[in-house]
């Protein structure tokens, strides 16, 4: 990787390894203002120019051991950073598994609450439609929201995007495996809900996750270039 | 059962800083110079490397910050929290443990 030799060149590389731009911002505002203390201090001795920028340089240290340090730093100061597999591993599954039996359990209410578990009022075939659609949409929005979430939670604990695609491809594996049925009942009989893993491979369910990283990462690569862009605030 | 300090040497920074500003409020380069100038220059780093101690020092609430200006400048000044000078005691009851520990093996006792 290209050595850092400025304060320009480390704000560009925080940014680039995922942390907020807010915090980029203030780190590099804090280092510009100790450089320039430095600056008045040598200033002061009389020392200037090439000598001085040299001085200043060396005193500063080096940008590059300073942008990890920063980066480990932050990653260490939450609790997410510091039980990373236990974050972006297990509990986007256990996520995903307790919203779709919260969300079922909760339409299941609704369909007690208007009577359509009561026998001989089955919902009929139009309205078996809507549930299936709803189940669906259900898991779907959790599929695709859980793992844009934790990619979100990766970036704000300082984690990067290293950890949003462990995230991304645990939960593609689980798509995969996942299988997911809901059966409209034929005359006179039992419509069911089946939710568990199978043998038989659903690609969409192993793609989506895949896609979702694909596109946190081309957002924050759009709102790093605009962060990138901006002169830092003085 | 006695508690281990097998990370301890890796907090020496941390009490610095945190027994510095417990003093009174500083900022990131003010903060080094107290140093370099109270350890007579015995302690040597990046002064750059200041700042990712401040920043988990606050992440962890052990300090907070603000902006002030003095005499026309902007700065960011720390300062210690209640828990930071929690954390502080902690660290200077260790830190003795280990200087009378390591003092025992340097004078040629054995406990």
């Amino acid at each position: 990787m290209r050595k850092l030799d400025s304060i320009e060149g480390l704000r560009r590389r925080l940014i680039v390894n995922g942390l907020p731009a807010a915090y980029v911002r203030g780190v590099t505002r804090e280092l510009e203002e100790h450089r320039e203390d430095v600056f008045a201090e040598l200033r002061d001795e009389g020392v200037v120019g090439e000598e001085a920028e040299k001085r200043v340089a060396e005193r500063m240290g080096r940008f590059d051991d300073l942008a990890v340090r920063l980066l480990k730093t932050m990653r260490r100061s939450n609790w997410w950073g510091r039980h990373p597999l236990l974050t972006f591993c297990i509990l986007p599954l256990l996520s995903f598994i307790t919203g779709f039996a919260l969300v079922v359990v909760a339409m299941a209410g609704i369909a007690d609450y208007a009577g359509w578990l009561e026998p001989g009022t089955m919902p009929g075939p139009r309205q078996w439609a809507w549930i299936t659609g709803g189940v669906q949409l259900l898991h779907w929005s959790l599929f695709a929201g859980i793992p844009f979430w934790f990619c979100w939670l990766a970036r704000s604990a300082y984690c990067g995007y290293r950890w949003g695609f462990v995230t991304c491809s645990v939960f593609s594996i689980h798509g995969l495996l996942h299988s997911l049925k809901v059966v409209a009942p034929k005359v006179g009989g039992d419509g069911s809900l089946a939710w568990g893993y199978s043998t038989r491979c659903d690609w969409l369910g192993m793609i989506v996750p895949l896609l979702i990283f694909g596109l946190f990462v081309v957002l924050s690569l759009y709102s790093n270039a605009i962060e990138i862009r901006q002169q830092p605030q003085a | 059962m006695r508690k281990s300090n097998p990370n301890f040497l890796n907090g020496v920074p941390e009490m610095l800083v945190l027994e510095l500003l417990s003093r009174r409020e500083m900022y990131g380069y003010e903060l080094v110079k107290c140093i370099q100038e109270q350890t007579q220059e015995k302690l040597a780093f990046g002064e750059g490397c200041i700042y990712p101690l401040l920043h988990w020092l606050e992440e962890s609430k052990f300090v907070s910050s603000r902006r002030q200006e003095v005499e026309g400048r902007s700065r960011n000044y720390y300062q210690v929290t209640p828990k930071g000078r929690r954390r502080l005691e902690e660290l200077e009851g260790a830190w003795k443990d280990v200087v009378a520990g390591v003092s025992l093996v340097l004078e040629g006792h054995h406990a």
